[in-house]
């Protein structure tokens, strides 16, 4: 990226070959955890710049930023929805004319995503069936697709990170939840929902049985760590479920050895 | 006369020898024409360059006669080898790179098929894809682009789809009469599940033999479905099944209505032994109407081979 781009007020970070080679990295996984982004930035150190103290992943991300900020790309910080492990992944923030051509994926394809994620959107658990999904592969725009191509373009959709499937059924990957967020909050207000905690985006969650509110597992167990009768914080009734158990970096670390095993069962789920 | 267009006086001597030269040279490549167009040396260039050697000595034409007829042949000889090298580069011979792949990484015995890998496999499979992949990786210098997904398509307005409010969330399973995934295993078993299904209605069959001792089942009692003209038909498909492998019997009783016997252990190696003159056939008819008649004449109400599912 040559640092000669305007990009208005924010003054705009350097990027050195230690910047670059984490961002390509990046941009190959599309989008990684904290501890393998960790690992990351630290091997770049290495390669290109050995004896450098490696500066702090929050501002070394921070300097990235800003200089992507004239490209509209970002690398954004979340958090999955089912375990609560803090991701990062590349996003794109605009939708231009150049963004429409350099998709990955072709109109039917990216029609089916579109379905697909209404569907999920408007599920009571965040999941879609496959079945329901294939049904409507008659109505997608373009080329005509067969059933049986469009499991393999939902194939497709798992392998790059943008769906997650489970026993047949379909959910959003959380690098889809951080790049579309603002697309599904602003597309579908009256479908979509929050979570009474964190006010973010709600795929999958627990929800109170009385009142309706809805709060992501991760946020269900922070919220209610230490209480021993947890009570929804809307209306005060029995919480009914089960409070979950979610990723502690601490935990981890103390597993040693098995925490590699760990992970890869957790990075399938993903 | 100019003299410099005068031929040059020289040793006959050696314009004969080079004549000489020449000759043999032209005489033993369209000798090994064969050869030098279909073997991959350098025969034809080691010509070329004898040529290129003996036309130094050439200053008069009759020389330099021999020596263009010895270029047009090699040119010939060149276009048919280049045309040879082109039809080889067309084909690319998969199992041949695979062999050069398996040589090059040094592990053997990956060639026989596996249908299925087991687990001492899978890591010298891993291993062959990593170090074809360190070697590999050095020759693509491409970076991998960008991938995104927002911004591909336009937003579109939402459509307002008939959603039920989210009033009092009821743990409800929704009864889903469709399966949620789509199972590829029922397309392709027709013969699995026509041998699970005569298993199980025999099971039923020798149940209720074991129930009710030195009694007979009437057969159109035991296959008819009064609820479904299809599993009827189907009932009696398995159960010809049941017959023919003599584990059961069919005959008529007093009143000539047909039913089904138990099969003894002994009786039933003999019904085996019998031979062409024991094989019996029998067709049966059974259209709607007809089944309907049984269901009524009968009263069946129940089937009696009851849905696995």
């Amino acid at each position: 990226v040559p640092s000669s781009m305007q990009c208005g007020t924010r003054r705009m970070g350097v990027m050195t070959d230690v910047h670059r080679r984490f961002l390509q990295l990046l941009m190959t996984h599309g989008v990684l955890e904290e501890q393998a982004v960790k690992r990351l930035q630290k091997h770049c150190y290495k390669v290109h710049d050995c004896n450098a103290t490696v500066e702090k992943l929050e501002d070394f991300i921070n300097n990235i930023n800003s200089v992507l900020e004239s490209l509209c790309i970002e690398v954004k910080k979340g958090v999955t929805e089912d375990d609560g492990r803090p991701i990062y992944a590349l996003v794109n923030l605009a939708t231009t004319s150049v963004s429409k051509m350099a998709s990955d994926f072709a109109e039917n394809e990216l029609d089916l995503f579109r379905k697909a994620l209404e569907l999920i959107i408007d599920s009571e658990s965040g999941f879609a069936s496959s079945t329901n999904i294939l049904n409507l592969v008659d109505q997608l725009k373009g080329k005509k697709m067969r059933k049986k191509e469009a499991e393999q373009v939902l194939q497709k959709f798992v392998q790059n990170k943008w769906l997650i499937e489970k026993e047949g059924e379909f959910t959003l990957h959380s690098r889809a939840i951080l790049e579309m967020e603002q697309y599904i909050r602003a597309t579908y207000p009256d479908s979509v929902k929050m979570c009474n905690i964190c006010h973010s985006l709600l795929i999958q969650g627990q929800s109170c049985e009385t009142c309706g509110i809805r709060m992501h597992l991760p946020c269900v167990a922070k919220y209610f760590r230490s209480s021993s009768e947890p009570r929804c914080p809307h209306c005060n009734d029995c919480w009914p479920h089960e409070i979950p158990e979610i990723f502690n970096p601490e935990k981890e670390r103390e597993a040693g050895t098995s925490s590699s095993n760990k992970k890869s069962l957790r990075s399938r789920q993903h | 006369l100019d003299p410099a267009l005068e031929e040059p006086e020289g040793d006959e001597e050696e314009y004969r020898s080079i004549r000489k030269q020449y000759r043999a040279l032209i005489y033993q490549v369209q000798d090994q024409r064969h050869d030098i167009v279909n073997t991959a040396n350098e025969s034809l260039t080691e010509a070329l360059e004898e040529a290129n050697g003996l036309f130094d000595g050439v200053t008069r034409t009759r020389e330099a006669a021999l020596d263009a007829q010895f270029l047009v042949m090699a040119a010939d000889l060149g276009k048919e080898k280049s045309r040879q090298l082109r039809s080889d580069v067309s084909l690319f011979n998969q199992a041949a790179f695979c062999d050069f792949l398996f040589t090059f990484v040094g592990v053997s015995g990956l060639e026989e098929k596996h249908d299925r890998l087991d687990d001492g496999d899978e890591g010298r499979v891993r291993y062959f894809w990593e170090t074809l992949q360190r070697k590999a990786a050095s020759w693509t210098l491409r970076a991998e682009t960008f991938h995104f997904m927002l911004g591909s398509f336009n937003s579109e307005p939402s459509v307002p789809r008939p959603r039920q409010r989210r009033r009092r969330v009821r743990s409800v399973e929704e009864k889903s009469a469709m399966p949620k995934k789509l199972k590829r295993m029922d397309l392709n078993n027709n013969q699995e599940t026509t041998e699970r299904e005569v298993e199980r209605i025999l099971g039923l069959l020798q149940t209720y033999f074991r129930m009710h001792p030195n009694s007979s089942v009437s057969y159109f009692e035991f296959v008819v479905d009064p609820h479904s003209f299809a599993r009827t038909v189907e009932n009696i498909f398995y159960v010809s099944f049941i017959i023919r492998d003599g584990y059961a019997r069919i005959s008529l009783d007093q009143d000539r209505l047909p039913v089904l016997q138990p099969v003894s252990n002994n009786q039933m190696g003999e019904e085996y032994d019998s031979g062409p003159s024991g094989m019996k056939q029998g067709i049966i008819s059974l259209s709607l109407q007809d089944w309907r008649n049984i269901v009524a004449t009968f009263q069946i109400s129940k089937p009696m081979i009851t849905k696995e599912y």
